[in-house]
């Protein structure tokens, strides 16, 4: 769970939960997806946090020309590098490998350079692509979401990963819910009853933490 | 009933989602799969396997596994199957996974529904496919076919506008189909105005015979084809000759669906038939009135010869003035025989090149003196030069302006213009592609009935009782022979305009002659050759009264052996002979001057004389050794103003 003291507001209800939240989406079609990445990419610049942005169907430019239209001050987040954009395979999948300790080393450089650049917080927003199946390291997917978890603890920065459920199999999505808290179910942040801590799934999984 | 049961608040959410989350994921197997995975993480489950579709599974279940069918009515999708590890434990929840079995079937059934639906989809768009690319086929034949149609009506339609005959088409009933191009400018009417209206009223035909030359399709039936020949009045009332055709047209069934009337505008060369037997018919009548007209100068020089000499010999007052009254006839005697002369073929002109606007504004201002009609000149600035004979052309005007003057009556107004003209090959019908000034005289008097236009220029022919009919056609003769055209056009009514074309020419303009002193004297032998006695004895005595020694030939040869009988002394004093060109049986004067000219050397000065006004040698006796001609009747003062000319 978060440890965090810093409430923030996701996107989908008034209700705020603590900084640091581990949230997934399973959705089967693009608007679901894109409407809950903005939602939830809004919420947290609106209230001066610092947020990115993992898709490989949003540039830069799509993303900013949204939150112009949102209301948002575009030169504002641009001198405050308030918004960075990056497709997935550039983030994820760097150099042809997925790599969990570069990723998690990457997010809590993000977490603490937020921190330093004076954001009240931090939030992230990623999807997770088939490309995963496939690729070097790709099996240790569920092990890296686990020890996400583990680290928001310690650096808070809110976290979505958005799935495809048409690009995983079923039993791999029971799999996903296992290692997130938190998802999104029919619009709104629930909690995940089939979720297990961090700790005991990288030891079921015979990862030493 | 589940209350006697203690559940877990964890499991009963775990089964609400899966129940919930079943309806995102996007297949069936996806389904059975999470709820396969997420059912095994329930209190009393050790694992969960599943079966897609009805056979169910091979092996007898333990005592300990539970089965699910996921069935909807009398339809199994599939099975989950639970090995427990606590039965007693998972008893409670027995009735929610049954419950959650018959949820995936409803999403399975879903499913099912959108992928039928979503084959008939497809099979649908096959089909339409498949329909679309046969109906793009039949679209690509049936515009194949349409292309190959149009492109046998633009091929046809391209020839019929480019055919010069006129084409129209016609219904049954004579209501025009179309016409072409040719048609159109033939008829003064437009296809678009045409069409749908009777062939009567815009082919206004009139045949040789008088009849309409119409017909209906159905009165055809018996004569497919009628060729002949008429008159086409156009929608301004023009008038056209024109052959015509008139055949039935068929469709594939042989059925008669209409007229075809094809035609073709042969005014041209109706025109120019006219022309070449007016020219024909012309050189024959010239043939004789020149034949005449040479006897009849023969005549009158003997005649009024003697008449002059009587003149200047007699001493009775009243003698001498009937003898010049007597004279006064012989110019007008003169005058009729110089006109058919010129009219005939001996008229050959004397050309000089230079500017025609002071010949032509003098004759016609002459012709019109003492008239009460106006003349107005347009004349070009620029206007070429020509070649030509002065007092032929002057002739011409003069006939051509007194003819208007006498179309229009009282008074009036005459309009002579005078253009430089550039003619292309196909712009006449007997004029070579040249540059010609072309001279036009337009009277606005009555015009010229159509019933004699076309003997207007013919020999004779008059409409006046004063007239001798020679005017026109020796203008006509005239024109002809400086290699020229003159063309009438005329409109009832309205007037007449007589156009002239005479070819330009590049030739410098001679400058005019010194006028010669009125009496010659001289002295020295002139040698007269001619057949006819009273002719030479005439000749003999003007020559004798002008100083000269005259000695009389009848024929060619006799001149000749009488130099030869001659010293050189008294070779040397032969200056000059008048040497007639026709001598009937024997040798004229071109027949022997060469042999003159290498006795006697250039010196000698050789006369041509004829009453033929023979073409060539007359015209340009240089060439054909002579110094000069002299037309025959002749008079003393014409002889003596040639020798003051080349013996002064």
């Amino acid at each position: 769970m978060c440890s965090s003291h810093t409430m923030v507001n996701l996107g989908f209800a008034e209700a705020e939960l603590p900084a640091g939240t581990h949230i997934c989406q399973i959705y089967s079609d693009d608007r679901e997806r894109d409407e809950s990445l903005l939602r939830f990419l809004f919420a947290g610049l609106h209230d001066g946090e610092r947020g990115a942005c993992f898709s490989n169907d949003f540039s830069a430019d799509v993303i900013e020309a949204y939150c112009d239209r949102e209301g948002l001050d575009i030169m504002r987040l641009r001198e405050r590098q308030a918004l960075s954009v990056s497709d997935v395979s550039s983030v994820y999948f760097k150099d042809g490998v997925f790599n969990p300790d570069v990723m998690l080393g990457l997010l809590e450089a993000y977490h603490d350079k937020a921190k330093s650049d004076g954001f009240r917080a931090a939030r992230v927003v990623g999807e997770m692509t088939a490309e995963v199946n496939d690729i070097q390291g790709g099996k240790r997917l569920l092990e890296y979401e686990s020890r996400v978890s583990l680290l928001l603890r310690k650096k808070p920065v809110t976290a979505m990963c958005q799935y495809n459920a048409h690009a995983f199999d079923g039993a791999m999505i029971m799999e996903v819910l296992r290692v997130h808290p938190m998802m999104i179910v029919s619009g709104a942040v629930v909690r995940n009853p089939f979720f297990i801590q961090p700790e005991e799934y990288l030891k079921r999984c015979e990862y030493v933490v | 009933m589940n209350t006697s049961y203690n559940l877990d608040n964890e499991a009963l959410t775990k089964i609400l989602l899966l129940q919930n989350m079943i309806g995102q994921l996007p297949s069936e197997r996806a389904v059975f799969e999470f709820v396969a995975r997420g059912v095994s993480y329930l209190p009393g489950v050790a694992a969960v396997d599943f079966l897609l579709g009805n056979t169910g599974f091979e092996n007898s279940p333990t005592p300990a596994a539970l089965t699910y069918p996921v069935q909807m009515n009398n339809e199994i999708f599939g099975y989950v199957q639970l090995q427990l590890n606590d039965t007693a434990l998972f008893e409670g929840y027995r009735a929610y996974i049954g419950n959650l079995c018959f949820m995936m079937a409803a999403v399975v059934q879903r499913f099912r529904r959108a992928e039928a639906e979503r084959d008939r989809q497809l099979e649908l768009e096959r089909r339409v496919e498949q329909r679309t690319e046969e109906l793009a086929l039949q679209i690509v034949e049936t515009q194949s076919a349409m292309n190959r149609l149009e492109e046998q009506k633009e091929r046809l339609a391209v020839t019929l506008r480019s055919i010069e005959d006129g084409v129209i088409t016609t219904d049954n009933k004579g209501r025009i189909l179309s016409l072409n191009r040719a048609a159109e400018k033939f008829t003064g009417w437009r296809a678009t105005d045409a069409i749908g209206l009777p062939l009567s009223r815009v082919y206004r035909l009139q045949l040789e015979d008088g009849n309409t030359g119409f017909t209906t399709a159905e009165a055809m039936t018996d004569s497919p084809e009628l060729l002949s020949q008429g008159k086409l009045t156009d929608q301004d009332g023009h008038e056209l000759i024109v052959s015509h055709l008139m055949s039935p047209i068929h469709d594939h069934n042989s059925q008669q669906v209409g007229l075809v009337v094809v035609f073709r505008d042969i005014t041209r060369q109706m025109t120019m038939r006219d022309r070449l037997e007016r020219i024909a018919r012309l050189d024959s009548v010239g043939v004789l009135a020149g034949g005449i007209a040479h006897d009849f100068n023969n005549l009158l020089s003997g005649l009024f010869g003697y008449l002059e000499m009587a003149q200047n010999t007699s001493d009775i007052d009243e003698i001498r003035s009937l003898l010049n009254k007597t004279s006064s006839v012989y110019e007008r005697a003169k005058n009729l025989t110089g006109q058919l002369l010129t009219f005939s073929r001996g008229g050959a002109p004397v050309l000089k090149t230079g500017n025609l606007e002071k010949v032509v504004r003098d004759a016609a201002s002459f012709a019109l003196s003492g008239a009460n009609v106006s003349c107005e000149f347009d004349i070009a600035k620029d206007l070429w030069h020509v070649a030509f004979d002065e007092h032929q052309i002057a002739q011409v005007i003069d006939n051509i302006v007194i003819n208007a003057k006498q179309a229009m009556a009282q008074s009036g107004r005459i309009q002579v213009t005078m253009r430089n003209t550039t003619m292309v090959a196909r712009n006449h019908d007997t004029l070579p592609a040249d540059e010609y000034v072309q001279i036009s005289i337009q009277d606005f008097g009555q015009g010229i009935p159509d019933s004699i236009r076309s003997r207007i220029f013919d020999p004779f022919f008059t409409t006046r009782k004063e007239g001798s009919g020679l005017g026109l056609s020796t203008s006509h003769s005239i024109i002809q022979k400086h290699g020229g055209a003159i063309e009438v056009e005329s409109r009832p009514s309205e007037g007449t305009t007589f156009h002239i074309f005479l070819r330009a020419s590049n030739a410098t303009p001679k400058s005019a002659s010194v006028a010669p002193a009125r009496f010659h004297v001289g002295s020295g032998t002139v040698l007269v050759l001619d057949d006819e006695a009273f002719l030479r004895d005439i000749s003999s005595a003007m020559l004798k009264s002008m100083g000269y020694h005259a000695v009389c030939f009848s024929d060619g040869p006799e001149v000749l052996e009488y130099l030869h009988s001659l010293s050189d002394a008294d070779r040397g004093k032969v200056v000059a002979g008048l040497f007639d060109l026709t001598i009937p049986g024997g040798s004229g004067g071109a027949e022997i001057v060469d042999a003159l000219r290498q006795m006697l050397g250039d010196r000698f000065v050789a006369i041509a004389a004829s009453g033929y006004s023979a073409g060539d040698v007359m015209s340009n006796p240089m060439e054909f050794g002579f110094t000069t001609s002299l037309p025959k009747p002749f008079r003393k003062k014409n002889l003596s103003d040639l020798l003051n000319k080349y013996l002064s």
